[in-house]
């Protein structure tokens, strides 16, 4: 996990797959579900994800090493 | 006597560990909880997905701006959405210099300055009646003769 690289490779692979990446995560999405902002409110819906791990996940976002990374 | 025991494991030896882990994460999400999430604009604050009963804020980072949005518990239920508008408070200074130069227009000092500037208004008002009711101008007429 350390290795930059391969925190590369997760990224790639979240936003190339991302539906793959949630079922091995345990986490149930319907298929007619596409925006990440529809995935979000459904997974928050089922109670399947909190609201603080949302929160946190978009404090990451807003963090500017992971903008860069995530380009 | 001595006893030489070996060095047991005892498990119980690392339960204190835990509640000291879990109170550290409970401290973490009543900050996060308590703080703003910050959104670039409107429309982020609007789009961001909040969970059934919650409530969050929002501070926008390109606008003066805080948004709140709240999710009822039933989900068929439409997001109530406010937005509110930062306007900074002058400081205790700048509301004592607002009072003193109220205090001066009240005083006999501002009753002259209140005269005169009513002196002027009157001055005005006799000069556009006079615009409105010109005086007859006299024409000159100057002949031409045809020789010129």
């Amino acid at each position: 996990m350390n290795n930059p690289f391969q925190l590369m490779q997760m990224l790639g692979n979240l936003t190339q797959n991302p539906m793959q990446i949630l079922s091995q995560c345990g986490l149930n999405v319907p298929n007619n579900l596409n925006n990440p902002q529809e995935i979000i409110q459904h997974l928050l819906n089922t109670g399947q994800i909190s609201q603080d791990q949302v929160n946190q996940a978009q404090q990451m976002q807003n963090n500017p090493i992971f903008r860069n990374l995530m380009k | 006597m001595t006893y030489n025991y070996p060095n047991y494991y005892y498990p119980n030896q690392n339960l204190n560990i835990q509640p000291q882990m879990q109170t550290q994460m409970n401290q973490q999400n009543q900050s996060i909880q308590s703080g703003f999430v910050s959104v670039r604009n409107e429309e982020d604050a609007r789009n961001y997905p909040v969970a059934p009963g919650n409530s969050i804020t929002f501070m926008s980072e390109t606008e003066p701006y805080v948004y709140t949005k709240t999710m009822g518990f039933n989900q068929l239920d439409r997001p109530s959405f406010k937005k509110y508008k930062l306007v900074e408070e002058p400081n205790s200074v700048q509301i004592q210099a607002e009072n003193e130069k109220v205090d001066n227009l009240s005083s006999e000092k501002g009753k002259a300055e209140f005269d005169h500037i009513w002196s002027e208004i009157d001055h005005l008002k006799k000069e556009i009646k006079s615009f409105k009711n010109p005086r007859p101008r006299k024409t000159v007429r100057k002949e031409v003769s045809d020789d010129e």
